[in-house]
């Protein structure tokens, strides 16, 4: 893996040029390993709680998907998280072509579109659940579950919106027009996990009781 | 006779000598305080969502403001 000889370290070990992966590379693969183990250990602990209790309803006997507002909103909410996956490919592409201001406006705007998913979440669909219906973390098994699963992704897309931001700021100060810009790199990987994610807890959560119930 | 034959051969360079070299500090991250003080920051923000405290829930949002532009402008 890592070779330094004195002072010196092959610049392969940090950029992966000629097929190899850098260290760096390989840690932020084992990180978002042990990210996913989290995730497939609460989905795993949710699906058998609910199968255990077997009701996938909220207190007013709905289901979390259904013909209001806030499933158009949800859906929406969605979209907006896989289409950020877009410009999240194209800062690593800018970054990979040396164009700065590309990079930092695509960094910006996979920030904005993550922000909005956050807010629309935490703003919308938690305020409509807690104070709407009464559906909260102690309202019952399926309550402790649902906001426990899809709030620790919320949590990670902020801590991916906060690593953009960190990156977008560095950006626009040309930080990243040397040797040391593994972190466009890494911040890429990070928010293309999130999204992938989302695909498992929106399956799960959302729609795999519309599944089961017919 | 092979032993013999290999030692003949000219040595091809191996691929990484063929690499540029670099120096270790131009591509090791810098020692930061910054990383720790937006994970704190980020504790007390959600100590403060979690208990619906918004004393403490703001000055999560202030610490966390204050480490990510602490981080980003930090001189490397």
């Amino acid at each position: 893996m890592s070779v330094a000889r004195g002072e010196q370290v092959h610049i392969l070990e940090e950029h992966g040029e000629e097929g190899g992966r850098g260290i760096n590379w390989w840690g932020m693969i084992f990180f978002i390993t042990s990210e996913a183990l989290i995730f497939a250990n609460l989905i795993a602990s949710y699906l058998y709680l609910e199968i255990r209790q077997g009701s996938w309803s909220l207190p007013n006997g709905d289901q979390l998907l259904g013909p209001d507002i806030y499933t158009g909103i949800l859906i929406l909410n969605t979209i907006i998280l896989f289409s950020s996956s877009i410009p999240a490919r194209l800062f690593g592409r800018a970054l990979a072509r040396g164009n700065q201001r590309a990079m930092a406006f695509y960094l910006l705007l996979t920030a904005i579109l993550g922000a909005i998913f956050v807010g629309l979440q935490f703003g919308v669909e938690y305020t409509h659940l807690i104070f709407g219906l009464n559906f909260t973390p102690q309202t019952n098994i399926f309550g402790s579950a649902f906001f426990t699963l899809t709030g620790f992704h919320g949590l990670h897309v902020t801590v991916g919106v906060l690593f953009l931001l960190i990156c977008f700021i560095r950006a626009i100060r040309g930080d990243f027009a040397g040797k040391r810009r593994f972190a466009i790199e890494a911040v890429e990987m990070y928010w293309h996990f999130v999204d992938g994610v989302w695909v498992v807890v929106f399956s799960t959560v959302y729609l795999l009781p519309l599944i089961i119930r017919g | 006779m092979s032993e013999q034959h290999e030692q003949d051969q000219p040595q091809k360079p191996r691929k990484e000598d063929a690499s540029k070299l670099v120096q270790e500090e131009a591509i090791k991250p810098h020692l930061s305080v910054w990383p720790f003080t937006l994970a704190v920051a980020l504790v007390v923000l959600l100590i403060g969502f979690i208990t619906t405290q918004p004393i403490i829930l703001g000055i999560g949002v202030v610490l966390v403001i204050v480490a990510v532009i602490g981080w980003g402008v930090e001189r490397r």
